[in-house]
């Protein structure tokens, strides 16, 4: 315990109040016309810019969304309990922004970057606006580095790259945040020791949780810390009982604080999840603000809301420091319905989405990936050489697999090859399923992949196919670790590696023991 | 408030058709009495804004309160908004006519709040500074407000020249929140 000076504290603060100019303040002020619903409209405030922060008695503060003829839009941040009809606004001269700095990680904020976890007040010496530009095409790359989910399905045939913008996208309970999470805890690696000597650089996550159910944002946070990825992790939560307005642009300071890591070097991950709950809450806002409503009663600037949000995702050029911001926004449909607005809309924003199917989910084939319409337009440029490699053929099997399955489920009199591609499949998609919180490095994928496609596993059973291949893994790590290593530093699939795991199979494979 | 462009036309016609009679001057004193009075009157107003009452009793109404006191321009002016059925918008259209004669003669209505009342010196020198800050004619009506402390606030339009010791505290208050002190 320090030991209390009441001395020594008047002396500080008499420092402090010196400091401080006695000067008139100049600044304009408006009178609330109307407020309810989270926004007000107010009177006078003839020269406030859109988008600017303006402040309500109260400690409430709001954001101008409308500018009309002889009155102003605002959304409250705040209780709209709190403003009454005739209170003064106050401009505040800035636009709507946030603090940003390192000390965010591991720290849980709302979308105005006020702390909500109960930690005490965050220092931070940077502001930046909420709403930024997305930068130009001059300071922008190729995505070439790789962002390993730690998800075999994905990484081996819907790879993301670090600046992408890849979709998840599909019903509600067929975990859309689960991979996600996934996602996350697997960048713990990227902050080790050993991916610094192997020349991966960290990546920063940020969660960005709009709308959903407080008590699931407390379970993901305690995932997040039971794994450890809370270190390099920043929430952003306006949950369901958060007015609409902050809900609206949780993105939003999601990306700025992803922007703070990209412009500095760094690489960020972020994820919104779920934007369909954003265009909800944007859709109340315009509503109560008398903006005309379109397609499902979604204003017309819908698009362009979502559009510039997944613009800020980028990888810089090399002048600029290299950084890069990979936006993975999650969508919810209706029924498997895709075509609906918000999906479609942000379908083609993206640069790829991953589908996950309710029939997959229930039929146990988890992650619920439906790797047959998923794709990812960018990220085969980013992907290891070694993954490259054995990848090539999964995609092709599998396919085939699909479409021989439907026939398969009538006749019974196959030919050998049909029922030889029947098998090499339903142990593919039996190797391709995963446990949550439970990410599988980037060489261990390879070499499993390799197993598959190459039709080791063809003499196993099924059901005993996940087993192999953790015993294989075992086995492989004990007696022949050089595999791994050399896929991991090389991140190449050399000869020698191809041998030593030929090797390894027909040794192992003597000892496997079939279960009954 | 979208009334008020309904108000700011009949003002501007009225200003416009006045100036040119050179009566403007009588009818903005007018319109002033009767905006102020429209404020403080509850009784009047309601009468004015009830929908239910005929536009031609309001306007009797109205010319036999103020028919004593007001210019013959002035009650042509209620007489005509009367018969346009625009009667309700009588207290929007007296301030859009002062706010735009204000305009076109290059005055600048301030509302000076303390919490004493100023001395004539204090109010020349107050106005002083904002003719100079402005370069305009200031039109000058104090009020005063206890909550503010110490010192004066002008309003000007939107505009807040804030000198008040509540402000300077909320600033120092503020300040003090957001400030790091370091303790060893």
């Amino acid at each position: 315990m320090v030991e209390v000076r009441p001395d020594e504290i008047i002396s500080i603060l008499r420092q402090q109040i010196t400091g401080f100019k006695d000067q008139a303040d100049i600044y304009d002020v408006g009178t609330v016309l109307q407020v309810g619903d989270g926004i007000a409209r107010v009177f006078g405030l003839s020269q406030v810019m859109a988008g600017e922060l303006v402040e309500f008695p109260n400690d409430v503060f709001g954001m101008v969304l409308n500018l009309e003829e002889d009155s102003i839009g605002c959304v409250l941040f705040g209780e709209s309990t709190l403003v009454k009809e005739g209170d003064k606004v106050r401009r505040t001269g800035k636009v709507a922004s946030m603090p940003v700095g390192d000390s965010m990680l591991g720290r849980v904020i709302n979308p105005l970057g006020i702390p909500v976890d109960g930690k005490g007040p965050i220092h931070t010496d940077k502001m930046l606006p909420i709403e930024r530009k997305a930068l130009g095409v001059l300071q922008r790359q190729p995505v070439k580095e790789p962002l390993q989910t730690g998800i075999a399905a994905i990484d081996a045939m819907i790879p993301i790259g670090r600046g992408q913008r890849e979709l998840i996208i599909g019903d509600r309970q067929t975990g859309k945040t689960a991979v996600a999470i996934d996602a996350i805890i697997n960048q713990k690696y990227t902050h080790s020791e050993e991916a610094k000597k192997n020349g991966i650089n960290p990546v920063f996550c940020v969660y960005v949780a709009i709308g959903q159910k407080r008590s699931t944002v407390a379970q993901v946070i305690a995932k997040l810390q039971d794994h450890g990825a809370m270190e390099y992790t920043t929430v952003v939560t306006a949950s369901a009982s958060e007015p609409a307005p902050l809900q609206f642009i949780a993105p939003y300071s999601g990306a700025t604080l992803g922007e703070h890591f990209r412009d500095t070097g760094r690489h960020a991950l972020v994820i919104y999840d779920d934007l369909t709950k954003q265009a909800a809450a944007y859709r109340e806002v315009s509503l109560l603000l008398r903006r005309p409503p379109g397609r499902e009663a979604y204003p017309g600037d819908v698009f362009y809301l979502h559009s510039r949000l997944l613009e800020r995702a980028s990888k810089l050029n090399d002048e600029l420091g290299g950084g890069s911001l990979t936006a993975l926004p999650i969508i919810e449909t209706q029924q498997g319905d895709v075509s609906a607005y918000i999906p479609t809309n942000v379908i083609s924003i993206t640069d790829g989405q991953i589908y996950l199917e309710s029939n997959l989910f229930n039929a146990g084939i988890r992650p619920a990936i439906n790797v047959g319409i998923s794709v990812s337009r960018v990220g085969g440029n980013a992907q290891i050489k070694a993954m490259k490699k054995v990848a090539g053929s999964l995609k092709l099997d599998l396919a085939q697999y699909r479409e021989l399955e439907a026939f398969a489920k009538f006749g019974s009199d196959l030919d050998v090859s049909t029922q030889k591609t029947l098998s090499r499949g339903a142990r593919l998609v039996e190797l391709l399923k995963q446990g949550q919180y439970a990410p599988i490095p980037v060489e261990k994928q390879v070499v499993s992949v390799y197993l598959g496609t190459n039709g080791f596993l063809d003499a196993v059973a099924i059901v005993d196919v996940k087993r192999f291949e953790k015993e294989f893994e075992e086995f492989a790590l004990l007696k022949y670790p050089d595999i791994y290593k050399s896929i991991r530093e090389t991140k190449a699939l050399s000869d020698e590696a191809i041998a030593m795991i030929k090797k390894a199979v027909a040794e192992f494979s003597q000892t496997f023991k079939k279960s009954n | 408030m979208a009334l008020n462009r309904v108000a700011d036309k009949y003002a501007a016609t009225f200003l416009s058709l006045l100036s040119e009679k050179s009566a403007d001057a009588a009818v903005g004193e007018d319109m002033q009495y009767i905006a102020e009075s429209l404020k403080k009157v509850v009784q009047l107003r309601r009468i004015i804004d009830n929908p239910t009452v005929n536009p031609e009793l309001k306007g009797k109404v109205i010319i036999a309160i103020f028919g004593g006191t007001i210019s013959e321009h002035t009650v042509a002016a209620v007489n005509f908004l009367v018969s346009k059925r625009r009667i309700e918008l009588i207290g929007a259209v007296a301030q859009s006519f002062n706010r735009l004669r204000d305009m076109k003669l290059g005055r600048m209505a301030v509302k000076v709040s303390s919490v004493v009342s100023l001395s004539e010196d204090q109010t020349e020198e107050i106005k002083k500074f904002l003719e100079q800050k402005y370069s305009k004619t200031v039109t000058m009506t104090n009020a005063i407000d206890e909550n503010l402390l110490g010192g004066f606030i002008a309003e000007i339009g939107d505009t807040v020249i804030d000198a008040s010791l509540r402000n300077k505290l909320r600033n120092v208050k503020s300040k003090l929140l957001n400030s790091t002190i370091p303790l060893n």
